[in-house]
């Protein structure tokens, strides 16, 4: 197969991944309209039955439907590819382990970096395929000779570069983005000027294996009943001292406000978990504010960043990207320290390092350092 | 695009759904003007009421049964799921058994798993690995409870192998311990010779448009003597088999695509029979590591020829298929959806690890030798390419 970071030839095949969301709806119909001979896949990531009611995500049955009716109306092949057991595998099962070690994960990183990207690349080789398309908002920067760049999309707010640092440099080289040149509400738009089935179907929200935004259910589910992460477990101050008790340490993330005792005069916050002892820490808003951060199972789209260079860094989706100073890098593992103080730095989210618009790479937090003042 | 040199349309998958024929077009053509409600006493009810018999009698005799037996139905798995809860549900409260199959189509497992949570027992009958079915087995579980009301479901002919089951034997042996026989003949009709007279079955399950008739029209035959609970209530059409507003339109389209397909059967299946053993020869010499599915059952489908390839994507051989203009399905169309493995596959036992690709070819009266030949050539080329890329 023919590796190549200029744009499609013109009898290149494109295979378009197909949620059934509105975004690949009209990737797949922006590259038909080019003429392009494509091919729409829908991963079945899960099995939904036993989950009572319709389900209202993205990536299940219902957005296999949806996706079948938009590559009728572009009369394009479309499958459906069973991933239920590798979506398990490395995102379900990552999913249940990081909270029950006390952790956030976000397993739309895990899926990207995996599933999709990793699994669906090998599915275009065996479809003839030299390209992959997504309805990501954001975009591949390609230059005549040198290595496919991943860019921010051009709706700041719909950007999701956040949850794509993990992908193979190998699928960016071969990846479409084509909305990620519009801004939601073009996109919105024109799948009403195309007539797409899809054109008026709400954004999900959820994750797409967690019915109602219930992830604690999706615990129970997996975890053995009275694991500790479920376990009732001691609320502390910073200084050791008891602050209440809690129904498991699953329920809690850091910088969540919600479910915490009350009667203090400021506001309360987590400010750490702690799995082994099963204590959540809390307390007010100031010890949130963390100046630097280390980041492990690290992947690099770009050149690997110098000691001491100034990049920006994001370390939760939607969170503004700000400067930080590279304390070391390499293959796997990062250390930033940030030139303002971040609050809610959480282990098991992303920090994705970005110089200007484009993505250098990114990593999962395992820990963060300092307090308002920077350490360095 | 150039690296498909022919990507015109080539229709292999009449096991999926048959086109609608033209005689069958002309004939339902010829009724919509009585587009009447035959329950209606007026003469126009009457007409169409007159129409809805002459497609009844039609059935009957093409099928050499009683017209009092044929119940025009929503289709095939309106028709199983009537034979089979039907059935259970009118023996309530007797212990009622019901044996299905180790690969009946879905519409009889799950309507036999459904009876069973109403209460009635449900046995598999496990197949060898032809897809035939274990009578031995069968034989045992009849004997060991005789007394109790029992229904055989066993499918004619099988729908992602063609595996033709040994209808007259599992008929013999129901009969003799006192249990009633349903077929799914769905697959079989106009396939193979299909008579009632020498095969009497007690409910048989057929469907139009896989004879070249319209969709969402079927038959239940139903002998007087078995006792079926209706699936639902209403007028007391179909002598409140099935009832809701009768479609003498639909009637007549099942009879005109039954008449052109049991007319014809002798001599369409011995074209097809060449064209089936012409592909497979094809596919055995040219796919590393082909198997055919069923190949060494006594009997089988002369239309239908389903291919096995280890260690080989499933959904990339498909896709690329369509890619080329060549319409197929894999394991059947209704599992086509699902992006999952055949479970009939996996009854026939062997080394079926997945990944592993089913591709069903299935072939109606226009499919030509070269038909056949481009197929061959394009799944030899696909699958080749598919296996050079797995890990």
């Amino acid at each position: 197969m023919i590796r190549t970071t200029s744009a499609p030839a013109r009898d290149d095949k494109i295979l378009v991944a197909m949620s059934g969301g509105v975004d690949s709806s009209l990737s797949a119909a922006l590259l038909a309209r080019e003429g392009r001979s494509i091919i729409g896949v829908t991963m079945k990531t899960f099995c939904y039955s036993g989950v009572n009611g319709p389900s209202k995500t993205c990536c299940g049955l219902d957005g296999i439907a949806d996706a079948k009716s938009v590559a009728a109306q572009l009369d394009m092949p479309h499958f459906v590819f069973d991933v239920e057991e590798d979506f398990t595998r490395d995102v379900i099962d990552d999913f249940v382990s990081e909270y029950a070690a006390g952790r956030t994960p976000i397993p739309c990183v895990r899926c990207n970096s995996f599933t999709k990207f990793r699994d669906l690349v090998t599915r275009a080789d065996t479809l003839d395929c030299a390209w992959l398309a997504t309805g990501h908002y954001a975009r591949v920067y390609r230059t005549g000779s040198g290595p496919a760049r991943l860019c921010r999309g051009v709706d700041d707010r719909k950007d999701q570069t956040y949850f794509l640092w993990g992908i193979p440099r190998s699928a960016l080289d071969r990846l479409l983005l084509p909305v990620g040149a519009l801004t939601k509400p073009e996109v919105r738009e024109e799948a009403r000027r195309l007539e797409l089935d899809t054109a008026e179907k709400p954004e999900s929200f959820e994750i797409c294996f967690v019915p109602d935004n219930d992830y604690a259910g999706v615990l129970r589910r997996y975890l053995p009943e009275n694991h500790a992460s479920l376990s009732a477990g001691t609320f502390r101050f910073e200084d050791g001292g008891v602050a209440g008790q809690h129904d498991g340490y699953a329920h809690f993330t850091v910088g969540q406000r919600k479910g915490l005792p009350g009667g203090f005069a400021e506001p309360m916050f987590v400010i750490e978990i702690q799995p082994e002892a099963r204590v959540v820490v809390i307390g007010p808003r100031e010890a949130l504010a963390r100046s630097g951060l280390v980041a492990e199972a690290a992947n690099w789209l770009d050149d690997v960043p110098a000691e001491r260079e100034v990049l920006g860094v994001r370390i939760r989706h939607g969170a503004p990207i700000v400067d930080a100073k590279v304390v070391r890098a390499d293959a796997t593992s990062f250390e930033v320290d940030l030139l303002l103080p971040q609050e809610a730095i959480t282990p098991g989210q992303s920090a994705v390092l970005y110089r200007g618009d484009f993505v250098v790479g990114g990593g999962v937090i395992v820990s963060s350092s300092g307090g308002a003042n920077p350490s360095t | 695009m150039s690296q498909s040199p022919d990507t015109r349309r080539l229709y292999l998958d009449y096991a999926a759904t048959c086109p609608m024929r033209l005689e069958v077009w002309r004939a339902m053509e010829a009724e919509l003007e009585f587009s009447f409600n035959p329950a209606s006493a007026h003469t126009l009810g009457r007409q169409a009421h007159r129409q809805l018999e002459i497609a009844r009698g039609r059935v009957a005799d093409l099928l050499s049964c009683d017209r009092a037996s044929v119940y025009f139905t929503g289709g095939g798995t309106q028709s199983d799921n009537l034979a089979i809860l039907g059935f259970s549900r009118a023996h309530d409260g007797q212990k009622p058994r019901v044996f299905v199959s180790q690969i009946e189509h879905k519409a009889c497992t799950e309507a036999g798993a459904r009876a069973e949570s109403e209460g009635a027992s449900l046995g598999i009958i496990p197949v060898d690995e032809t897809g035939t079915i274990d009578l031995a087995r069968l034989e045992r579980e009849l004997a060991r409870d005789p007394d109790r009301p029992t229904l055989v479901s066993v499918m004619w002919a099988n729908n992602e192998i063609g595996t033709v089951q040994p209808i007259d034997d599992v008929v013999a042996l129901a009969h003799t311990h006192g249990a009633v026989v349903h077929t799914d003949a769905v697959q079989a009709l106009g396939k193979v010779p299909v008579d009632l007279t020498r095969t009497p079955v007690d409910l048989l399950s057929a469907t139009a448009h896989k004879l070249g008739g319209p969709v969402g029209i079927g038959i239940l035959v139903c002998r007087p003597a078995v006792r079926l609970e209706p699936l639902s209530y209403g007028g007391g059409q179909e002598r409140s088999m099935w009832p809701g507003t009768q479609n003498p339109v639909g009637a007549t389209g099942f009879a005109a695509a039954l008449d052109f397909a049991v007319t014809h059967q002798e001599s369409e299946a011995e074209r097809w029979r060449a064209l089936r053993d012409h592909l497979e020869s094809r596919v055995l010499a040219d796919v590393p590591g082909a198997r055919i599915h069923g190949r060494g059952a006594p009997s089988r489908l002369p239309h239908l020829v389903s291919v096995g390839i280890p260690a080989c994507d499933s959904a990339a051989v498909l896709v690329s298929l369509d890619f080329e203009g060549i319409a197929v399905s894999g394991g059947s169309a209704c599992g086509s959806d699902s992006g999952i493995g055949s479970s009939v596959v996996d009854a026939l036992g062997g080394d079926i690890e997945a990944p592993y690709a089913t591709v069903r070819f299935s072939f109606g009266h226009d499919t030509s030798r070269d038909d056949v030949d481009r197929a061959a050539e394009a799944l030899a080329r696909i699958a080749k390419r598919v296996l050079a890329l797995a890990v």
